[in-house]
This record gives structure tokens, sequence and C-alpha cells, in this order.
């Protein structure tokens, strides 16, 4: 979609026509779906996050002062409701029932290991690593999306590094994050 | 086992799916249809969120004038989190006034309004009003304080010594008007009363004479108290200086918007701007470290006459628009017009407690 034309449907969908505001989200709802699925998961929670978006973005689309930066504002919204999502459950889970130990073994499967390991970064690193890496995202548009420094970006990529290296390295009993 | 490189979390690179799964796809189409029932805001509400800057009347104005200074309720959480640390001096309570309001009180500057409205058996009248053009200063008074919390919270504090006020805002011969706003104490000669300072944010275009309406909310009365007022500058001659010269160092780009010297008032008007083409956060992100505070540019602006003497700080607001920051500070009047003032920008650095100029951007400004 060309950038006046998506301006175009954005100031459209602004002063209340919801047809031009559905074929805009239209557009990128498979792109919302890879990003809330490398988060979240599950595909039910992927409907919640998903759903809880577009009506959250509709209802402050009047406040989106430039129309260029709607699908940056868009994938925040996404982003921040996966992360609210994934927030609750763990809370839901530590009072259903004790942390329980988690043990990293030098398993067969590396990546396999390597990814689940990316889900226990705090959420600051671990979104970041999720759409830099799973999501092949450029860190110039993490950064926009996240409303971060290039800079920023770049030193949590790091850190999160450091941190899978420690945990992969040195397999040991941890508490799961909650 | 080797370090987790670059290399290796790129092998984690999701297969991107090119089709919504048929459960996801049923949402979405419930959710479009739910679209009907929601009413979207109103363009206006956002405009408050840009005041990002009010932070900085928090911590320049409560330490430098003694007044308590707070946003209208349009402070981020980042900011609200720094407006909770901010140590209220008791020194509040004691002031009323700046030496500008004093000033034009003694000199005749300020009218009477004397009104009063009641709801739910609270009453809040409006007394004295005071514009020169830079600022607009009013009186609010309540005859029946709200209950006091005893949380000894920060925020219970300010709603116990502010009325109880959740927001006023300000319409400018009919117009919505999207300006900070400040209150400080009346002291502790009139503990109902606030000071309000209004209409002193930067890029506000507001005529000499006006018709001023104001809702005043408070938290525990629904329905605002709407007063309705003329206001008329109060004096003609006041001073204004639009100097043209920009400097440009460490990539902040600051002139000097506007000076203007009132009876009541100096009202400085600083612009950054960045590289042709840039936006707010292209700008924001250019500048270095030093002269941020988590993403925000924090400079401040001190003003000395031709004597060097320091005028004293009575506020300072911000905002940026599309390709600028403005900030606007209020200092104290002049004891007499100076031949030239100069403009050091700084930045506070709260763990020395000391200012950090930065003599490359510092303007002198011809007033005779």
């Amino acid at each position: 979609m060309n950038i006046d034309f998506l301006e175009a449907e954005v100031k459209r969908a602004q002063q209340g026509n919801k047809d031009a505001f559905i074929a805009l989200i239209k557009k990128m709802e498979v792109r919302m779906y890879n990003i809330a699925r490398a988060i979240v998961k599950k595909d039910e929670d992927c409907a919640d996050a998903m759903q809880e978006t577009i009506l959250k973005a509709y209802k402050s689309l009047p406040t989106l002062r430039n129309p260029a930066y709607f699908k940056t504002w868009i994938c925040r919204i996404l982003i921040n409701e996966c992360n609210t999502l994934l927030r609750k459950k763990s809370k839901t889970v530590s009072m259903a029932e004790p942390p329980e130990a988690v043990f990293f073994p030098k398993a067969s499967d590396e990546h396999m290991d390597l990814r689940e390991a990316v889900y226990r970064l705090e959420e600051a690193q671990r979104t970041i690593v999720i759409l830099h890496y799973f999501q092949d995202m450029p860190i110039r548009q993490i950064a926009d999306i996240l409303e971060l420094s290039e800079s920023t970006v770049k030193t949590r990529l790091y850190r999160a590094r450091i941190r899978l290296t420690h945990w992969l390295k040195e397999p040991v009993a941890r508490e799961v994050r909650l | 086992m080797k370090a987790i490189d670059h290399e290796d979390l790129l092998l984690l690179t999701e297969e991107p799916v090119q089709e919504l799964p048929h459960t996801i796809r049923m949402r979405l189409d419930e959710t479009f249809l739910m679209l009907d029932d929601i009413q979207p805001m109103k363009a206006e509400e956002r405009r408050r969120k840009r005041w990002v800057r009010r932070s900085l009347l928090i911590t320049l104005g409560a330490a430098a004038a003694g007044v308590l200074l707070i946003g209208s309720g349009f402070v981020s959480p980042v900011m609200a989190q720094a407006l909770k640390q901010i140590p209220f001096i008791e020194s509040v309570f004691k002031q009323a006034g700046d030496r500008g309001l004093q000033k034009a009180s003694e000199e005749g500057f300020t009218t009477n309004a004397n009104q009063n409205i009641t709801h739910n058996g609270v009453t809040i009248s409006l007394s004295e009003v005071m514009y020169d053009g830079s600022r607009l200063n009013l009186v609010l008074n309540r005859d029946k304080l709200p209950v006091k919390k005893t949380s000894g919270s920060g925020r219970d504090w300010i709603r116990s010594s502010t009325l109880g006020l959740n927001n006023i805002e300000f319409y400018v011969n009919g117009s919505w008007v999207n300006t900070g706003m400040s209150l400080a104490s009346g002291g502790g000669e009139a503990p109902n009363a606030i000071i309000v300072t209004a209409l002193n944010s930067p890029n506000l275009h507001i005529p000499d004479e006006f018709e001023l309406k104001m809702l005043v909310k408070l938290d525990d009365v629904p329905e605002p108290f709407e007063f309705k007022l003329p206001v008329k500058k109060v004096k003609d001659g006041n001073v204004v200086i639009t100097p043209a010269e920009m400097k440009i160092f460490d990539y902040i780009h600051m002139k000097v918007a506007k000076l203007e010297i009132t009876p009541v008032t100096t009202r400085l008007d600083m612009e950054i701007t960045g590289e042709k083409g840039q936006n707010l956060r292209d700008i924001a992100n250019a500048i270095p470290e030093k002269y941020k505070i988590t993403d925000f540019i924090q400079i401040d602006y001190d003003l000395t006459d031709d004597q060097g003497v320091l005028q004293k700080s009575i506020g300072a607001s911000g905002s940026g628009e599309e390709d600028h920051y403005s900030y606007t500070t209020s200092y104290e009047p002049f004891a007499a017009i100076p031949k030239f003032v100069t403009v050091k920008p700084y930045v506070y650095v709260t763990k020395t407690r000391q200012k950090n100029y930065i003599p490359e951007l510092e303007f002198t400004v011809q007033v005779k």
C-alpha cells in the first residue's frame, strides 16, 4: 500500500469511517497474527490480544496524531496487549500453584532449548528478541514500535544474549520467572 | 558450550503464516461487528497528552518558587512517578503569590470577578483575576474542603491541598484551549484558596480581550462549576522581542522564539528543532543522553538581567509539535527593564543537585 494512500485511508477512518478502519486492519491482520503468535504462542491468546487491540485502536484512533504511524501504532498496542495477557496469566498461575523449579539441560535439540529460554527472559528483553529474531523485524522498526532508541534496543539484545548464554551454559535448577 | 550469539538466534526465525487460522478469522469478524457499539474518542482528548513536560514545572516550580504546581491530569506514567517523588517543602503552604502577582495586586492590575457557584452544597468562588498577555492568574476559593485522606501519599496530599480539584478546562471565546495549568496554595492566611495559573503555554494565540469560560471540576462533585467572565489584558506596552538567531550544538538547534516583558511577568519562549525533515523523535534521538532524562529532553533556562542578576522562575511548561519542541518559562518581573538579558540553558542533575550550563547555547538578547 503506498504511503499517501495509507494516510488517506487512516484519515478517513479517523473521521469515523468504520469501513476504512476495517479495511486497514484487514491489510495487516496476518502480520498482527504472526507477531501475536510469536509472543503469546497460543491461538486462543492471539485472538484475545488481537480483538482487544482492534477495539482499543478504534476507540482511540482520533488520538493518533500522524496517520503515517498507523501500522507502528497498531503494533505497539498489540505488543502491549500480548504482554499484558502474559502478565495476567503468570499471575493466575502463581496463585494457583507454587512456582516450580525448571531445569535447562544440555539437551540434544539445542534450538528448542534456546527458544524456550527466550520465553523466560524478562519482558523488556524477551519482546525485543522475539520481534528481532523470531519475527525478523529490523532494529529501527522495533525502536519505533517500542518508542525506544536504537541503541537501547541493541543493548537489550546484547544483554539478552548474555543471559541466555549464562542459562544454557550452566544448567542449574531455577525458579520460573513469574 | 559456546556463548549464544547472533547466529544462534537467527536460526530461531519463524516462518510467517500467510493466512489466518479459521478460529482467528471468526474472532476478528466478530470484533469488526463489535465496532458499531464503540464510540471513538474526541480528537481533543489526546492533545493533553502532549504536555509531557509538566514535570518540569513540578521540579522547577516547587523547588525554586516555593509554590505547588501540578499538571492538570495529563502526565505520563513516567512523569506521574517522578511527580510522586518530588519532596513537597513546607513553604508551599506559606507562600501565596509570586512577586509579579504581588505587584499586580499593589498596582491595581487585578479585577475582582466576584462569582459564586454552588453544586451539591459545595460553593466555589472566583475572586481576583489578572491577565498580562503572558499568563492568566485567578483565585478560586472552596467553602468546605474535602475530607482529608490520611494515607500520606503525595497524590492525596495534593488533592487535599488543592480543594479537591480534578481539572479545569479553559475556553477562550468559546474555543477550548490546550493550555497547561498550575496551582499554588493560597497560603496560611487563605487555606481554602488556590492561585491558578494558565494560558501560559507555548504557541497559544490569545487576544488582548476575550470571553473566558472555565469549567472547574472537583473530584467529589460530579457537576462542573462553570464560570464565564470577560478578560482584558492589564496594560499595553509589553516589550516583545523575537530574535532570529539560531545556535547549534551537540545536534541541538536552539533559538529564542520570544521574550516578553510585562510589568507582572517575564516570559521566555524557547524552541528546539533538528535537521530539516526530522520529526520529534528523530530530534530527541540525535541529542546526546546527557541532555535527556528517560528519553525526554530536559534542558531548562536561567535568565539573567544586564547586571547578571538571576531571575526567579515561577513556572515552566513545554510541548512538542511536528518538528519542534517549545518551552515556556515564566519569571518574576524585572525591577527595571534591562538593556539586555542572557538566556542560559542548563541541565539539572538530580544526583549532584547542580545545574550543568551549556555555554555554547547561551543567548544574549538586546532589549533596549
